[in-house]
């Protein structure tokens, strides 16, 4: 059976790397006992895919994962063992059954929906967004390998609004076009001249339907 | 508790921030209100400290006690520690994040030498005075490892050191802790009463006098001599059924077992060997029953088997063999580091590589059978060689090879040895038919450079010169080109000071104390090691480190560390220093006892 998990990750476990998510996510399947499919070859391990890489300092209660059973599973079970075998920060918010054969959840992201909780200038921010967003395009310099890319990122900003001193954000994250919410805060806070801090908080990851956006999860068959 | 939000605030400056969080799975959690709160504090980074399994099982056995909450603390790296100090965030425990200093007992594991500094550095960012005079009540500092052996040069930092092993020691130190802190803590009457539990030293209650030449006149204090503490039953002993799994990958990523203590082979530069008798197994049965616990806890994907020469175990291919088809299904590989050569191609050691190997480490240590004989490491070069053509039958194609220089007696013809023998396992592939190599030859000869330590038959000895050491690395820098050879060194500086530090006395404190005021610390991280330092506290304490190391020392003389007993005989050391300098072997003691003091306390079940 192919699994899908969302699950979320919140507090200081934002700090961990993607790669270390990935390896404690191994782990705590092999302590739940489940089924789970190995690879093959000479270094059998677990075959887990993510939707999408977290960023270090990114909290999210809406990431996702996949993983192959070797044998049926109750997706009801499957998010009891998870949950009490994961460690404190990280949360099973749902599972479910994934079509099989069927593209990889990694390949069907489309864009992702954040808030943003500003700890100052909420105000001077959320002018500085509704700026942005008045224009046709906005591009900035991005450093990447020591080589600097010019990147039109308004493009790349699907929605937004405040609602209050929350910034709501969905921003386009597929293989070919991403904008990570920090690279945006970045480039609204040069406004107020002091680096962004705050809390960013990836809430869902979306897939496209028919031209609309829909929350990964519906693709969960059970 | 330090503040959080500024905490949060400082960690995406950092390199690898999961260091800092704590939160692992099976870490332990209790409420604070308990008599004792203890943290464990390690000297050096979180990934380096994670693979340490002393500290793990004293941690997870201390917290076995109802009236004792243990909690853990790392070097933060020096990025962290600049962002924690301009922030006035002072070093705290993952556990609950909360400050060093609010402790009843911080106890630090001292594995090498190096390391000192670190344990200055953390005290400063404890925000606690560095000087043991000038702490007048808690936290109470103390220290356990190898390095206690000898920590003469920590003498006056640390209020108490624990020598041997921890696991029933710890436990009456703590008894001793709660029965003052209920009449009222008074740290005086505390440290003489502890002062008096075998094992535990106290270095403020004990005076050393020196000649006029320098070397150690008299010891004197309440112990004489201090005897180390080791678990007499490892069977019955504690092994953690849980261990923590780290968010940050550890230098060691894997499941432990402890499969014995103690070594029976006597190679004479090697420190471990001596002070870790008498040898103590574990039973088959009980290391299968805790690896069975561990794996389920843990879900890690190898255990290793750890001891000091994991092939010596008494029955090592049933074991390894046993825990390989055991765990073949649940996809859990079995390793056994550090194989003697003459293991190699042993039944249990070829099923071992089952993922086929790149590549096989070899550490003959010397260069030619004579030296090889006088440091006592016995093995062969067709011990060697037959090493060396299994490893290429697999598969393999590069061969890494470990060798120290300077070791006692050595001449450049040893050097020529060290050569001699890459030629003949270049020899080796070659002459395998075309079809049977897998890849180009790689063969990385390292080497490091000798240091005498205490309670070794080498600690009278005297270090190669700087001088000498470098003009031996460019010699085999020279001689080593060939093709797919590589060749690195240790630095040479840093083995200088390791040595000085190994077998100095407590006069080495002020150098401490200034080049960590200096800004030295994580000093065994060649990027971060800065000799200038180190130079110019020994020229303020008006010191001279040559006196440490350059001397071939008498065997009459008083050492800074007479007054510690490791139950091997001094006497005996004598006799295998005489044997080295007459390049004379001493068979394994497995072969039968070669009175080294334990007095038959090997094997005692």
């Amino acid at each position: 059976m192919r699994i899908g998990v969302k699950f979320s990750r919140l507090g200081m476990t934002k700090f961990i790397s993607h790669l270390d998510v990935q390896s404690m996510f191994s782990r705590t399947l092999r302590r739940t006992g489940l089924p789970v499919r190995y690879s093959q070859g000479f270094n059998p391990h677990i075959v887990t895919s993510f939707a999408s890489a977290m960023a270090v300092g990114l909290e999210s209660t809406g990431e996702y994962m996949e993983f192959f059973t070797t044998a049926p599973v109750e997706p009801e079970q499957v998010k009891e063992l998870l949950c009490r075998a994961l460690p404190g920060g990280f949360c099973v918010e749902a599972v479910g059954e994934l079509e099989e054969p069927g593209k990889k959840l990694m390949a069907l992201v489309e864009a992702a929906a954040y808030e943003v909780y500003p700890e100052e200038n909420a105000r001077e921010l959320g002018e500085a967004l509704r700026a942005l967003l008045a224009q046709e395009h906005c591009v900035i310099t991005k450093m990447r390998k020591g080589k600097t890319r010019e990147m039109d990122i308004r493009p790349l900003i699907l929605h937004a609004e405040m609602a209050g001193d929350t910034i709501l954000l969905w921003l386009a994250l597929s293989g070919s076009q991403s904008l990570s919410p920090f690279t945006l805060l970045d480039t609204l806070a040069r406004q107020t001249g002091r680096a962004f801090s705050g809390r960013v908080v990836r809430k869902e990851l979306y897939t496209l339907q028919d031209g609309n956006l829909k929350a990964l999860d519906t693709l969960f068959q059970r | 508790m330090i503040d959080r939000k500024v905490l949060e605030s400082i960690l995406p400056k950092v390199e690898k921030p999961a260091r800092y969080i704590g939160g692992e799975p099976n870490m332990v959690r209790k409420p604070v209100d308990v008599p004792i709160r203890f943290l464990f504090a390690f000297p050096d980074v979180y990934e380096v400290g994670m693979s340490h399994l002393g500290t793990t099982i004293l941690y997870h056995l201390t917290n076995e006690r109802e009236d004792t909450y243990a909690e853990r603390t790392y070097a933060p790296f020096k990025d962290m520690q600049d962002c924690m100090k301009e922030a006035g965030i002072p070093l705290y425990s993952l556990e609950t994040y909360t400050p060093a200093a609010e402790f009843d007992i911080i106890g630090f594991n001292l594995s090498y030498e190096m390391c000192y500094t670190t344990v200055l550095a953390m005290l400063e960012l404890a925000g606690l005075p560095k000087l043991a005079s000038q702490r007048d009540g808690l936290p109470l500092v103390i220290a356990g490892g190898a390095c206690t052996y000898n920590a003469e040069p920590l003498a006056d930092f640390i209020d108490l050191f624990i020598i041997g092993e921890g696991e029933e020691v710890n436990m009456e130190l703590l008894d001793l802790y709660k029965a003052h802190k209920e009449k009222g803590f008074e740290k005086k009457a505390f440290l003489e009463e502890a002062a008096q539990i075998p094992g535990v030293y106290v270095p403020s209650l004990y005076t050393i006098t020196y000649c006029a030449d320098g070397r150690v006149a008299s010891i004197d204090g309440p112990q004489m001599p201090i005897r180390k503490r080791y678990v007499k039953d490892l069977d019955a002993s504690y092994y953690p059924e849980k261990f923590m799994v780290p968010f940050l990958r550890p230098v060691h990523d894997r499941a432990v077992l402890e499969i014995f203590r103690g070594c029976t082979r006597g190679c004479r530069f090697c420190q471990a060997g001596f002070i870790y008798r008498p040898v103590r197994e574990r039973k088959q049965e009980t290391l299968f029953r805790q690896a069975d616990c561990i794996l389920k806890d843990t879900g890690y994907e190898e255990i290793s088997l750890l001891s000091l020469s994991s092939g010596d175990y008494s029955t090592i291919e049933e074991l390894s063999i046993g825990l390989i088809e055991k765990y073949e299904k649940d996809h859990v590989s079995v390793s056994l580091p550090s194989l003697r050569i003459d293991s190699f191609d042993k039944e249990y050691a070829k099923r071992m590589q089952g993922a086929r190997k790149s590549s096989y480490t070899f550490a003959p240590e010397a260069g030619t059978q004579r030296l090889r004989d006088v440091i006592n490491k016995n093995i062969t070069e067709e011990d060697i060689m037959r090493g060396v053509r299994y490893a290429f039958e697999s598969g393999a194609s590069s061969i890494k090879l470990y060798f120290m220089i300077g070791l006692p007696t050595e001449t450049y013809a040893d050097l020529d040895g060290i050569v001699d023998l890459v030629k003949k396992i270049r020899g080796v592939f070659f002459s395998l038919p075309k079809e049977q190599r897998s890849g180009a030859l790689s063969i990385h000869v390292s080497t490091s450079s000798f240091v005498p330590k205490p309670f070794t038959p080498f600690q009278w000895e005297k270090q190669d010169t700087m001088d000498e050491l470098h003009a031996k690395q460019e010699y085999l820098r020279e001689q080593l080109k060939m093709r797919g050879v590589r060749y690195n060194w240790h630095e040479a500086q840093l083995s200088y000071l390791e040595a000085v530090f190994a077998r100095g006395d407590r006069r080495l404190g002020k150098v401490l104390l200034y080049a960590q005021e200096n800004g030295a610390m994580f000093d065994s991280w060649q990027d971060y090691f800065q000799n200038e330092f180190w130079t110019d506290a020994f020229l303020r304490a008006g010191i001279d480190p040559e006196f440490y190391i350059y001397r071939e020392r008498d065997v009459d003389e008083i050492l800074p560390w007479d007054h510690i007993d490791c139950y091997v005989k001094k006497s005996y050391l004598v006799r295998e220093l005489k044997r080295a300098r007459e390049a004379v072997c001493t068979p394994d003691c497995r072969e039968g006892c070669t009175g080294c003091g334990l007095g038959g306390r090997c094997f005692e079940k």
